[in-house]
């Protein structure tokens, strides 16, 4: 046994220890709304495989702090303690601090800390036993009133951008006390210097208990424009270190737990995805079918007998059946449900409704629906993001809810459902909705509008997705939270979705984040100009028509516009659009395509539609170049090429066009 | 630091007299610049900041780059006066003691 290194199961240990401490918070939490006795065991269990796991695998420490928690979860299993708010509290603070453990043994880096000493020494102290350390009251601060040394450099546009260093350092004022030491090593000469540009940069020391995540908010907004760093001052002894404080703790701490969490998870992104054993079944099935239909296959080979011609095209239907069946499953194994992204909310509704002295009630909806894995990685902070904004600004304390005639308790819905070819994600909350006074004033101010009026509630929502737009000011509470809706968006985007907004005034807000199923397959409509084939996304499909000549009206400026139900839409010719010369050009031989992206809508004018069909994405960019109107390749039955529309990209040609 | 303003400095022929003004940022940092580069030269330099209401970095970046051109030249540059919000913005920037500006408020 002892040539096996035990280093090759710590991924494995730390994968289910997480899922662990996943049970262990759910079912904290469970108890918190007053659940059974069950509960405790399963909590008991989790901590104690961890427990086991932990000393098996060579991390004592984690073992030692563990026990204690263990402890004090026995006495409430025997009964000799009732479970009350302060251990839930306790406990779950104790999962994070877990979580912080197994993120630090992953990095290879001392399990131990500040925080999770303190802890362990507050768990001992509930248990009942002598204590190691001076302070033992369950309130006690950390000694964290070291600080921070921060290297803060502007680029040289970032005052041009609107930024102010100087607004910057005096909100670091505001949050202890600031030592600046400004770095002249790159000022220019008078002559050579451009005043806008910046060429200052400070080390600042902040000393204080403001948290690493406090002086990151001071710089959100800017930290595309700037090097900076944020290093804890050293000068204390080692054990203090970046401590997570106490006093902060619920929220920020898991906050921050999150985030370093993702960012460990991404950097080792080759990992594992776990599959249901009900779905390697049946793939193991389709496998087996495939074998079978390859076996009747077969027999043709040998003598072929036109007698037999049915049974061969029987054949190659079910040939055909099971490929796609296969090929469905295969997808099937990325697609994971989205409620392991829901799981971490029920937390942080709780921990931030207790600090802002809300009440609100979590609904989750539509948990099972699949997402591709990918995808599922990436949501998960905008979704975080969107929760916290929804209980920070949208849900009012019960005074103002009463006030407004509604009940006590604000209800936030995470609902996510299928919709067409894409994913619906909704945050729905019953609070005031959007202040549209507020976002006006903060939008003149900041000269993203040039007047208030004719301004539509859709474009008032639309001003918050601005990047630079800070609620900050707009917003009572959460000093410093008011979190980058840009960031959201262009998160979304980048996933190949949107997102959108709808506000009912003193009725709630409702975000809609829609996403594609998946990155790497397609329906298409496979459509034919003179030799070429294109692919059009059956997604932006509305319908197709065939046109007679008189229908459609040429314009000035040589656009072609037909009326489809009760607009007019213009036409797209893609065979002058992408340049093929033997196409027809004849409206009422060929057959236009109504297809819709971002609420508008044109006509494709084609020759011919030749079926529908699945497109494998192969990327053009990857082995060519970005071509205008063009979002990939994919390759056909007969090995030649076809090219997928980009239907959004076309329509913006379309009105650049109009627009020249 | 020490000594700034001397009194026979401000009424010699060729000083330069510069007046920072109320609103001094990046919009319109371009005039003060044009302002110090041909000061730059004099014998004598004396900057007024004693409207400035409002300042921002650029106005105060401006400021450090013209102070060390000056200092290059072997001169020195003193202050007429410095308003509230211009010590407070070049505290807060660290850059108080660059810009030798008086302790507070100047006689």
């Amino acid at each position: 046994m002892s040539t096996i290194s035990v280093t090759q199961f710590h991924k494995v240990f730390f994968e289910e220890s997480l899922e662990g401490l996943d049970a262990m918070e759910t079912a904290l939490l469970a108890l918190d709304e007053g659940g059974d006795a069950e509960l405790v065991h399963s909590i008991f269990r989790a901590a104690h495989s961890i427990k086991g796991g932990a000393a098996t695998f060579g991390f004592p420490e984690m073992a030692a702090f563990t026990h204690e928690a263990e402890s004090l979860l026995d006495q409430v299993r025997e009964g000799r303690r009732a479970i009350d708010k302060p251990i839930i509290e306790l406990m779950l603070r104790t999962v994070d601090c877990l979580r912080g453990m197994f993120e630090r043994a992953q990095g290879g880096q001392p399990l131990a800390d500040a925080s999770s000493e303190e802890l362990k020494r507050q768990l001992a102290a509930a248990v009942g036993r002598e204590v190691p350390a001076p302070t033992a009251k369950v309130a006690a601060k950390p000694a964290a009133s070291n600080g921070w040394s921060i290297k803060f450099r502007p680029h040289a546009g970032m005052l041009a951008g609107g930024n102010d260093p100087l607004r910057l350092l005096r909100e670091l004022a505001a949050l202890g006390q600031l030592v600046v030491e400004a770095q002249l090593d790159r000022v220019p000469t008078l002559d050579a210097l451009d005043p806008s540009e910046c060429h200052l940069g400070w080390h600042l020391t902040l000393t204080g208990a403001a948290t690493r995540e406090a002086i990151a908010s001071v710089f959100e907004w800017v930290e595309d424009e700037c090097d900076l760093s944020i290093e804890p001052l050293v000068a204390a002894a080692p054990p203090p270190a970046p401590a997570v404080e106490t006093d902060a703790a619920p929220a920020g701490a898991g906050a921050a737990a999150g985030t370093t969490r993702s960012a460990a998870a991404s950097s080792n992104d080759a990992g594992s995805v776990r599959v249901g054993i009900d779905k390697i079944d049946s793939l193991i099935d389709l496998v087996g079918e495939l074998v079978i239909t390859q076996a009747m296959l077969d027999q043709f080979r040998e003598d072929f007998d036109p007698s037999r011609l049915s049974m061969l095209q029987e054949g190659l239907a079910q040939l055909a059946r099971h490929t796609r069946s296969l090929q469905e499953s295969v997808m099937g194994i990325r697609m994971l449900p989205i409620g392991s992204v829901f799981n971490r909310f029920p937390r942080l509704v709780r921990d931030l409704s207790q600090k802002l002295g809300k009440q609100v009630k979590l609904e989750l909806v539509g948990e099972h629906t699949e997402l591709d894995k990918t995808v599922l990685e990436k949501i998960g902070d905008p979704l975080v993001h969107l929760v916290r904004n929804a209980i920070d600004h949208g849900l009012e304390i019960p005074e103002k809810r009463r006030a407004a005639g509604k009940g006590d308790v604000g209800t936030l819905r995470l609902e996510a459902s299928h919709r067409g070819g894409s994913i619906v994600v909704e945050i729905v909350d019953d609070g005031a909705g959007l202040n549209r006074e507020a976002i006006i004033n903060k939008a003149l101010q900041k000269g993203l509008i040039k007047s208030a009026e004719g301004i539509s509630d859709e474009e008032v929502g639309e001003l918050i997705f601005q990047p630079g737009f800070s609620t900050a000011a707009v917003t009572t509470d959460l000093s410093g939270r008011g979190v980058g809706m840009d960031v959201v968006r262009r998160n979304v985007v980048d996933l190949g979705g949107n997102v959108a907004i709808k506000s009912r005034p003193g009725n709630g807000t409702t975000f809609t984040i829609t996403l594609p199923l998946t990155l790497a397959i397609i329906d298409g409509l496979s459509a034919g100009v003179g030799d070429e084939c294109y692919i059009v996304p059956l997604v932006s499909i509305v319908e197709s028509i065939q046109l007679p000549a008189e229908a459609v009206r040429s314009v000035t400026g040589g656009g072609e516009l037909f009326r489809f139900r009760d607009e007019y839409l213009p036409i797209v010719r893609l065979h002058q659009q992408f340049g093929c010369a033997t196409a027809r050009q004849k409206i009422e031989e060929g057959l236009v395509i109504v297809v819709e992206a971002d609420g508008n809508r044109v006509g494709l004018f084609v020759d011919e539609l030749i079926g529908q069909q699945q497109a494998v994405v192969k990327s053009l960019e990857a082995n060519y170049r970005r071509v205008d109107g063009i979002s990939g390749a994919t390759i056909l039955a007969d090995g030649s090429v076809a090219l997928i529309v980009d239907v959004a990209g076309i329509i913006r040609l379309q009105a650049r066009r109009k627009a020249a | 630091m020490a000594s700034k303003t001397k009194p026979d400095a401000t009424t010699t022929k060729s000083e330069a007299r510069i007046g920072i003004p109320a609103d001094c940022r990046i919009a319109d940092v371009g005039d003060l610049h044009r302002q110090l580069r041909e000061a730059v030269d004099a014998p004598q330099i004396v900057l007024d900041g004693a409207a400035v209401e409002r300042v921002d970095t650029a106005a105060l970046q401006l400021l450090v780059v013209f102070q060390r051109e000056v200092a290059k030249r072997g001169k020195q540059m003193n202050w007429a006066g410095v308003s509230a919000p211009l010590h407070d913005a070049a505290s807060q920037l660290g850059l108080a003691q660059t810009l030798a500006l008086p302790a507070k408020q100047p006689a």
